[in-house]
């Protein structure tokens, strides 16, 4: 069975080929004539005399974005079997039983939603 | 697996990588004269004839160019964040199906050409790798050590991820109908509505969900690939280009191959998964299948084109409520609406 992955390994040995080509490709072929070079070298924030990247604080939103993410991508995940095992449920009579548990599941999903909502977390202010 | 069989998938690889690497230049073009249209201006014709020349030059001057590294940058990671960004977008053609055995003899076989490879796992291997572009994007925000990077980089990732639930949900109708996540085994199923080849029973209820389905994945296609009017990460008035603002040369335009190739694969995507992929209603030798796929494709292609000549961008917070409000719970009770309905025996593939 995992025969059928070697011609996908085969394709990702060429990405990583030609990334590495690339790269050293340009390296090698790229104008040499660094004219300030020094100037050049600074992060590129507009002509402000900045340092780069501050350690300080960020906006939390995007922390929240992250951890909301993997509880409903989890969910997710569980949606992809419970698709794809409907065929066999039918067979074997349960496909109600198969309908109802995921309702419940999503039940439940709905609550933690609602609540997200009601809380503002997807309001970006 | 004998090496006849390595040798073979080699070169099947080695032509889906040139033919990709020639449509992505293309698309640039196509993109450049459309919008030009679009615009009431010519667009670039002057290099060879209607501008054909014009990737190709594009290409030789960006490896000439001036290759700076930025003094505070973490040099490996720097390197490392445009190679991840290409590799993950070319890795997406590995299981989508141009061609099929049905499509060569004529005879419904169920084994099949993909391109590279069929897996009966495809769809959830494209949910895998597509989520693996994040990375190149905000290790190249982070890498790059300038602020705005930093910032492109983060709304990116944020964005990428809130839609990629809707797409992730988006696929769910399309399994129940076909049954299966193999690419392939889809586009069989969908021969009913599209190629009526194998003339299939058609349930016309059971394309509402599909199409409600289709529009979403077409939806956050836009926002995974980065596009307008979700082009945040390189707003270009806010954060002057967003997450490869330290990036240039050949490493610049490695994000630039990793995008187009991207959106060539979301076209692919969902030409394949929602509009038949290589079945159609007309079967016209050897190379009918190649030619669907390939039309099919180049209507998406021409979408992302003509909705970025169209639209405006969002807001970043519309585009974030936009994702979370509308756009989940629509795919949510998407699923729910065709689990009813499967449920219920309606629109269902006969087993």
């Amino acid at each position: 069975m995992l025969t059928a992955y070697v011609p996908i390994l085969i394709l990702f040995a060429f990405m990583v080929a030609i990334s590495l080509i690339i790269i050293v490709l340009s390296h090698y072929l790229s104008s040499r004539k660094y004219s300030s070079r020094e100037r050049f070298e600074e992060p590129y924030e507009c002509g402000l005399s900045t340092g780069g990247i501050k350690p300080g604080r960020y906006p939390v939103k995007f922390y929240l974005v992250a951890i909301l993410f993997v509880v409903f991508d989890v969910e997710a995940v569980f949606l992809w079997p419970w698709a794809i095992s409907f065929q066999s449920f039918r067979e074997m009579g349960y496909s109600v039983f198969w309908y109802a548990e995921m309702i419940v599941f999503l039940g439940i999903l709905l609550v933690g939603y609602v609540y997200l909502v009601g809380k503002n977390a997807f309001d970006w202010k | 697996m004998t090496l006849m069989d390595i040798v073979w998938a080699a070169v099947r690889a080695a032509a889906v990588l040139v033919v990709t690497l020639g449509g992505m230049a293309y698309l640039t073009l196509f993109e450049r004269r459309v919008v030009g249209f679009f615009q009431r201006r010519p667009g670039p014709n002057r290099v060879g004839w209607q501008g054909l020349l014009q990737p190709i030059a594009d290409a030789v001057k960006l490896l000439f160019k001036q290759e700076i590294i930025p003094r505070n940058a973490d040099k490996f990671v720097y390197f490392l964040a445009p190679c991840i960004s290409l590799t993950a977008a070319f890795m997406l053609f590995a299981v989508i199906p141009i061609q099929s055995n049905f499509a060569i003899t004529g005879i419904d076989a169920q084994t099949s050409l993909g391109l590279i490879e069929d897996v009966n796992v495809g769809l959830i291997y494209i949910l895998a790798i597509s989520s693996l572009g994040t990375y190149g994007v905000i290790l190249a925000g982070w890498s790059g050590g300038s602020k705005y990077s930093f910032l492109g980089g983060l709304r990116s990732c944020s964005q990428m991820i809130s839609y990629e639930l809707a797409l992730g949900l988006a696929i769910i109708p399309v399994v129940l109908y076909a049954g299966t996540f193999s690419l392939n085994g889809i586009v069989i199923a969908q021969q009913g509505f599209f190629g009526s080849l194998l003339a299939k029973p058609v349930n016309l209820i059971a394309l509402i969900p599909i199409a409600i389905a289709g529009v979403t994945f077409v939806i956050s296609m836009f926002a995974e690939t980065n596009r307008n009017p979700f082009d945040l990460p390189e707003a270009e008035n806010e954060l002057v280009a967003g997450y490869h603002t330290e990036y240039s040369a050949m490493k610049f335009a490695m994000f630039f191959l990793g995008e187009y190739v991207s959106i060539i694969a979301a076209g692919a995507l969902a030409a394949t998964i929602f509009l038949g992929g290589w079945a159609g209603p007309l079967w016209f030798g050897p190379i009918s299948g190649i030619v669907w796929f390939t039309a099919k494709t180049m209507f998406f292609l021409y979408l992302f084109v003509w909705v970025r000549a169209t639209l405006p961008r969002f807001r970043y917070d519309q585009l974030m409520k936009f994702g979370w409000l509308v756009l989940l719970p629509v795919a949510l009770l998407n699923v729910i609406l065709m689990a009813t309905l499967v449920v219920f025996g309606i629109g269902l593939t006969p087993a």
